[in-house]
């Protein structure tokens, strides 16, 4: 980070923030243009280039715990209310300061979850999401949503009415299937974003606990329902065709089973 | 084996020898380094949110960025 003088020429520091584009435009300005006039520049903003096409095609093969780590640890501190307030509407709250800490059993959790799903590991494709990463985010989202009006952007009791908002929203209509006679009125429903993409969410509930259920179309086949829990929260997922599940909510995993069997069993 | 036998398409992909020295470069790296590629490549995080993830400066995201790149690139042993 020392700049003795004008550069005369590139630090590998600046080459590699002018290709990740962090550079102010006219820092950049100056690196593009002394490129243009400097070979020995030039072959090193070459060969960096290289390493980093490398790195990207590469590095998701690479599945070290901490790498795990640092992308469930992304999901948590996307969320502003984990990282910086002290009041979050969560089963467990701690003390914050500052920087997230990484809640230890939440990696493992979601390792045994990804190890117990079966057929579903890493999908190494480009643009598709490994179970456990879609586990962080869907935690992560759960969380969110419990703080105030976060919850949901339509607001009923009645299917007709929260069926119907998604159209226009997303470009497919999840199942909002009526189970208040079973004890699981509903609440509402929202677009969220996981996996970089939005997802419907419809929101049910339990006594005081209130149950998020994710969904999205999939290309991939069906899979039998997955359990997981992690810091307070249960989460079952599945596949069935052609959709994608997910239930999370801190409601205790005997009834949440049973709230997802009704759901996968029902039309609407 | 020929040098027809590697065509252009091959060239960011890496065999698998390759990917193993990869590997073991990754498990030198200190963790610090470690830790801001994975969010840089893989999560394609900004260097401003690399520095509140990690809760260093963006210089050091910066910085630390660079050498781990520098590092493994011995390794990779592109050629421009």
């Amino acid at each position: 980070m020392t700049r003795m003088t004008q550069t005369i020429h590139a630090t590998h520091e600046a080459l590699s923030a002018y290709i990740d584009g962090e550079l102010t435009p006219d820092r950049a300005r100056e690196i593009a243009e002394h490129l243009t006039a400097c070979g020995p520049c030039s072959a090193e903003y070459e060969a960096l280039l290289a390493t980093v096409a490398a790195l990207r095609a590469n590095l998701q093969h690479y599945e070290a715990p901490d790498v795990l780590r640092a992308r469930v640890r992304t999901a948590i501190a996307a969320t502003p209310s984990l990282s910086e307030s002290d009041a979050v509407s969560a089963p467990n709250p701690r003390p914050r300061r500052g920087r997230w800490r990484w809640p230890a059993g939440l990696a493992a959790a979601l390792l045994v979850s990804a190890a117990l799903g079966s057929g579903v590991t890493m999908l190494a494709a480009r643009g598709t999401t490994a179970t456990r990463d879609v586990g962080a985010e869907v935690l992560a989202s759960h969380v969110r949503s419990l703080m105030p009006d976060h919850l949901t952007d339509v607001q009923s009791s009645d299917q007709h009415n929260v069926k119907p908002w998604f159209n226009g929203r997303l470009d497919y209509s999840p199942t909002v299937p009526r189970l208040e006679d079973q004890g699981f009125p509903l609440v509402g429903g929202r677009v969220d974003y996981v996996g970089g993409r939005p997802v419907a969410v419809v929101v049910y509930s339990r006594r005081q606990h209130m149950i998020n259920v994710f969904s999205w179309p999939t290309r991939l086949g069906d899979s039998p329902m997955m359990t997981s829990s992690t810091n307070g929260y249960n989460m079952i997922h599945w596949r069935s065709q052609g959709v994608e599940r997910w239930v999370i909510s801190d409601l205790n995993a005997n009834e949440l089973s049973s709230f997802a069997a009704l759901l996968s069993s029902s039309r609407g | 084996m020929d040098a027809s036998s590697f065509s252009a398409a091959d060239s960011r992909a890496i065999d698998e020898s390759e990917r193993e020295n990869l590997a073991a470069a990754l498990d030198r790296l200190p963790q610090e380094f470690r830790e801001v590629l994975v969010l840089r490549e893989l999560q394609e995080l900004s260097y401003k949110e690399i520095a509140r993830v990690t809760g260093v400066p963006v210089g050091t995201v910066m910085s630390r960025l660079a050498r781990a790149r520098d590092r493994l690139r011995r390794v990779l042993k592109r050629t421009a």
